[in-house]
C-alpha cells in the first residue's frame, strides 16, 4: 500500500484566540515497503502529521491517500466502510504506549485489536502468539501475566505486540524509544527493522535521534513549524542541508556525517545503514585496504 | 474531537475592565447575579438580568459564539426541565391533552421561565471562569473563605484541591484523547453500538486513565513534597490581591442592579 499525502493542512481551534496552525500544505508520497524516518523539533506538527497519516485525525483541508496494490484510491480520513478498512492496516504506536495497557493479561491485551477485528478467539490467540514472538516476548511465560506487572521496556514490548496483532501494512511509530535505556532503545529498533525485513511492512519513525533515523531510515522528512522542510535521503539531507537543519534546532548525526566526508575526500565506504560501532570498524576496514 | 469543546470552566485570554478586575470583585458579583435571577419572578424584570449580562459581555469582550459553546453540555438538562415544566404543570388555562397530561399556559410559561433562567444561570457563572484565571479564581476564593479557617473551615486546603484539579483538567483530557485515540487504532469504537456495548467500550479508555490519574497525582504529590508545601500556614504570596477603583465601581454597579431588581418585583408587568 502506497500513501500518498496531498495539500495536508491542519488547523487547531480555528476561530478562536488559541488558533494554530499544525499542518501547512504538507505533500510528499510514501512507497510501500519504504522506512522513512520524521523528525522536527517539539511542536513542528511530527505528531498532528501521522494521526492524519492513521486517519484518527480529520485534516481541516487536504486529504491523505492510500492507493493499493491494484491502483484503488482511498482517501483515509472519509467515512463509509472501505475507508474504515484501510485504516485498519495503518496500525500507530504512540508515544509512551504502555499507557493503553488496560487488560488483565499479556494475552487479552494483545488480542483486543483482533477482536475488534471480529476474528475468532483461536485466530485472535494465534495473531496475539506471533505479535508477541515478533517483539521478543515469551508468550508462554509472560502471555498469563498482568501487563502492569511487566519492566517498562516490556511493557512497552506488549503494546507494540497490540498494534501489530492487527497485522496493518503501515507501521507507524511515534518516538517508540523515548524514556528507555540505551539498551531497550536498541532492541526495539533492531526489533523495527526485524519486522519490517520479515513482513515487508512500510515504516514511518518519528523520532528526535539523528543518529537513528540515519542509521534505519530509507528516507528522511524534516518538518519545521507545521511545514515540510527537507525530504529526501539521509545522506541528502543531512550532508546537504547542515545549517539549516541547525537553524530549526535539529542536528545531524556524527557518525554517518564523519562517514559521508571521508567518502567525498575518496575512501571506499559502504555509508548504508551504519550504527555507531559498525562506522568505527567500517572506516578501519577500508583504511586497512 | 468533542472532548476539546468545553467551555465551561475555561478561561478565555484578554485585557478587558472584566479581565482586569480583583478576583474576589468578581466572585461576590457573579454570586449576586445568580442570586438576583432567583429573585426575579417576571419576564420584565428578566431583561433587565439579560440587559445587564449583555452589557458585561461586551465590556469582556468575549465572542457571545464562545460563550454560548458553554450551553452545549448542559443544553440536555435545561430540555428536560422544560419538558417537565410543561407536562406537569396542572395550573392555568388547558390548552391541548395528552393522554392524562394536560398541557396549560401556566406550563408554558413556567417552561420558558425556567429555561431563560437556566440559560442565565450558566451564562452568568461561565462569565466568572472565562474572564478570572483559574489561579485566580481559587486565591480569590481563598481570601474570601480565609475567615471561616477560624471556625475550622479548611480553606486553605479547599483552595488547594480546585486549584490542582483545574490545572489538571486540560492535562487529563489530553490524556483521554490520547488513549482514545490509541484504542481507536486498535479498533475500538466509542460511538457507535447499543447502550450496553458503549459502555463496555469504555474500559479500554477508563482503565488507563484511572491508571494515568493515580500516576499524575503521585508525581504531583512528590513534587510538591520536594519544594516543601506543607500546608497553607504561613505561606506568603507572589501576588498580593487588591482592590482598587474598577472593584469599587464594580461593587457600586452592583449595589444598584441588585436594588433594581428587588425593586422591580414591585412592578411585574408579564
Amino acid at each position: 500500500m502506497q500513501i500518498k499525502v496531498e495539500n495536508l493542512s491542519m488547523i487547531y481551534s480555528p476561530g478562536l484566540p488559541y488558533e494554530t496552525k499544525a499542518l501547512e500544505d504538507i505533500n510528499f508520497t510514501v512507497q510501500q515497503g519504504e522506512f522513512l524516518g520524521i523528525i522536527g523539533h517539539t511542536g513542528s506538527g511530527k505528531t498532528t502529521l501521522v494521526q492524519c497519516i492513521a486517519g484518527l485525525l480529520a485534516p481541516t483541508g487536504g486529504q491523505v491517500v492510500a492507493v493499493a496494490e491494484d491502483g484503488t484510491e482511498t482517501v483515509i480520513s472519509q467515512k463509509g466502510k472501505e475507508a474504515f478498512q484501510v485504516r485498519r492496516s495503518v496500525g500507530i504506536v504512540f508515544q509512551y504506549p504502555e499507557y493503553q495497557l488496560f487488560e488483565e493479561t499479556v494475552m487479552k491485551d494483545v488480542c483486543f485489536g483482533p477482536k475488534n477485528q471480529g476474528l475468532s478467539e483461536d485466530e485472535q490467540k494465534a495473531r496475539a502468539r506471533e505479535a508477541l514472538d515478533l517483539v521478543g516476548i515469551n508468550a508462554d511465560e509472560k502471555g498469563e501475566a498482568s501487563p502492569f506487572d511487566l519492566s517498562g521496556g516490556q511493557k512497552r514490548r506488549v503494546a507494540i505486540a497490540g498494534v501489530l496483532a492487527m497485522q496493518p501494512s503501515v507501521l507507524i511509530l511515534d518516538e517508540p524509544t523515548a524514556g528507555l535505556d540505551p539498551k531497550g532503545h536498541d532492541d526495539i529498533l533492531e526489533m523495527i527493522r526485524r519486522i519490517r525485513t520479515e513482513k515487508n511492512m512500510t515504516i514511518i519513525l518519528v523520532s528526535h535521534n539523528m543518529d537513528d533515523v540515519a542509521e534505519y531510515a530509507d528516507r528522511v522528512l524534516a518538518m519545521d513549524r507545521g511545514k515540510l522542510m527537507l525530504l529526501g535521503t539521509p545522506r541528502e539531507v543531512f550532508c546537504e542541508h547542515e545549517e539549516e537543519l541547525r537553524s530549526v534546532g535539529l542536528d545531524i548525526p556524527a557518525g554517518p556525517a564523519f562517514l559521508w566526508m571521508l567518502k567525498d575526500r575518496g575512501l571506499d565506504l559502504d555509508d548504508n545503514h551504519l550504527s555507531f560501532d559498525d562506522t568505527a570498524d567500517e572506516i578501519i576496514r577500508a583504511l586497512k585496504k | 474531537m468533542a472532548v476539546r469543546d468545553i467551555t465551561l470552566g475555561q478561561y478565555y485570554p484578554g485585557d478587558s475592565a472584566i479581565h482586569r478586575l480583583d478576583a474576589r470583585t468578581k466572585i461576590i458579583c457573579a454570586l449576586v447575579y445568580l442570586v438576583s435571577l432567583f429573585v426575579v419572578r417576571s419576564f420584565s424584570a428578566f431583561a433587565l438580568c439579560i440587559v445587564f449580562l449583555a452589557v458585561v459581555i461586551i465590556i469582556s469582550k468575549i465572542p457571545f459564539k464562545f460563550i454560548s459553546k458553554g450551553l452545549k453540555p448542559i443544553i440536555f438538562l435545561i430540555i428536560l426541565t422544560m419538558i417537565i415544566n410543561l407536562l406537569f404543570t396542572s395550573t392555568g388555562t388547558v390548552i391541548a391533552t395528552l393522554g392524562p397530561v394536560k398541557i396549560t399556559t401556566e406550563g408554558i410559561y413556567r417552561a420558558a421561565f425556567m429555561g431563560l433562567r437556566l440559560v442565565l444561570l450558566i451564562f452568568g457563572s461561565s462569565l466568572l471562569t472565562l474572564t478570572t484565571k483559574p489561579i485566580e479564581l481559587t486565591d480569590g476564593l481563598e481570601k474570601l473563605l480565609s475567615p471561616l479557617a477560624k471556625i475550622g473551615l479548611p480553606a486553605h486546603e479547599l483552595a488547594m484541591m480546585m486549584t490542582i484539579a483545574l490545572r489538571f483538567i486540560p492535562t487529563l483530557l489530553d490524556e483521554t484523547d490520547k488513549i482514545m485515540k490509541a484504542q481507536t487504532a486498535r479498533g475500538a469504537d466509542f460511538e457507535n453500538g447499543s447502550l450496553k456495548e458503549k459502555a463496555r467500550a469504555l474500559v479500554p479508555l477508563l482503565g488507563p486513565l484511572f491508571v494515568s490519574a493515580f500516576r499524575i497525582a503521585g508525581d504531583l504529590a512528590m513534587a510538591m513534597e520536594a519544594r516543601c508545601y506543607h500546608g497553607g500556614s504561613g505561606r506568603t504570596r507572589m501576588h498580593q490581591m487588591k482592590f482598587g477603583k474598577g472593584d469599587a465601581l464594580a461593587f457600586a454597579v452592583m449595589a444598584v442592579y441588585l436594588a433594581l431588581v428587588i425593586v422591580s418585583r414591585q412592578f411585574d408587568l408579564f
